[in-house]
């Protein structure tokens, strides 16, 4: 039944179209009644920002510059077809205009849908984040065996 | 975000059964593709009070295939599915 379904989703990557296989995943599987967590970490980290487009975030200038580099959700690239930033473009354009929810659409469905979304606390270090850094929906900041104890007993997936 | 709120694919007013019984909403994913289809069925079906009604418009193929399975699953009464006109199909729902 419902109630036992679990899936887990480590999300490394930054990439617009590896971020909108996460969220269409999670989302679907929230929907149809699984408990859904999404444990973010490393470039996956851009995608709960509070901040959607470029700013310094980050403790000295090295991370700062990072921060800015990496940007929000808004800024993501494509791992491929990115045209210098235009391939996103190209590609919410083609969504919109086909009625596929955007990456957007998704991350807000996922709120609604009350997805638990972590951030992983070494890679916050690295990158000089703190938990302000991110939309309030991310419920807590761990580590892999915090990771590892949510994910027990169902099915996870790194992209 | 105005998705999950914005009215236009929904009645606008949910109408009264007859006798003051259950409200009837209605909700269109004709549009719609995964996961989509299923995630605004979810969520309607998650504001509506008990013994309330949803009317799901969808396509065939997939949300046909999937809506009134999982509306099931997750312990909602599927009371009717039928044809509308063309690839449209109804989907009625009591939670």
């Amino acid at each position: 039944m419902a109630e036992n379904k679990k899936l887990s989703i480590i999300a490394f990557s930054g990439d617009f179209d590896k971020l909108t296989a996460v969220f269409t995943l999670g989302t679907g599987a929230a929907a149809v009644g699984y408990e859904v967590n999404i444990f973010f970490t490393f470039w996956g980290l851009d995608a709960i920002k509070k901040k959607h487009g470029r700013s310094f975030t980050g403790g000295n200038w090295l991370t700062k510059i990072f921060g800015f580099m990496m940007g929000g959700l808004k800024v993501t690239p494509t791992s491929r077809f990115n045209f210098l930033g235009a391939g996103p473009k190209i590609f919410r354009y083609l969504m919109k205009k086909n009625n596929v929810a955007t990456l957007e659409e998704l991350v807000e469905a996922a709120k609604v849908l009350g997805i638990n979304m972590y951030a992983c606390e070494m890679a916050m270090h690295v990158l000089g984040l703190t938990k302000e850094d991110f939309i309030p929906e991310v419920k807590d900041v761990l580590g892999v065996a915090s990771f590892l104890n949510l994910s027990e007993g169902g099915q996870t997936l790194f992209i | 975000m105005g998705i999950f709120n914005n009215k236009s694919n929904q009645s606008p007013i949910p109408s009264e059964g007859e006798g003051g019984g259950p409200k009837v909403h209605v909700l269109d994913i004709t549009k719609e593709h995964c996961p989509m289809t299923f995630v605004k069925t979810k969520i309607e079906l998650s504001k509506l009070n008990e013994g309330d009604i949803l009317e799901v418009l969808l396509a065939e193929g997939e949300p046909l295939d999937n809506v009134p399975r999982n509306a099931k699953e997750q312990g909602y009464n599927v009371l009717s599915i039928e044809h509308v006109e063309g690839t449209t199909h109804k989907v009625t729902i009591k939670k």
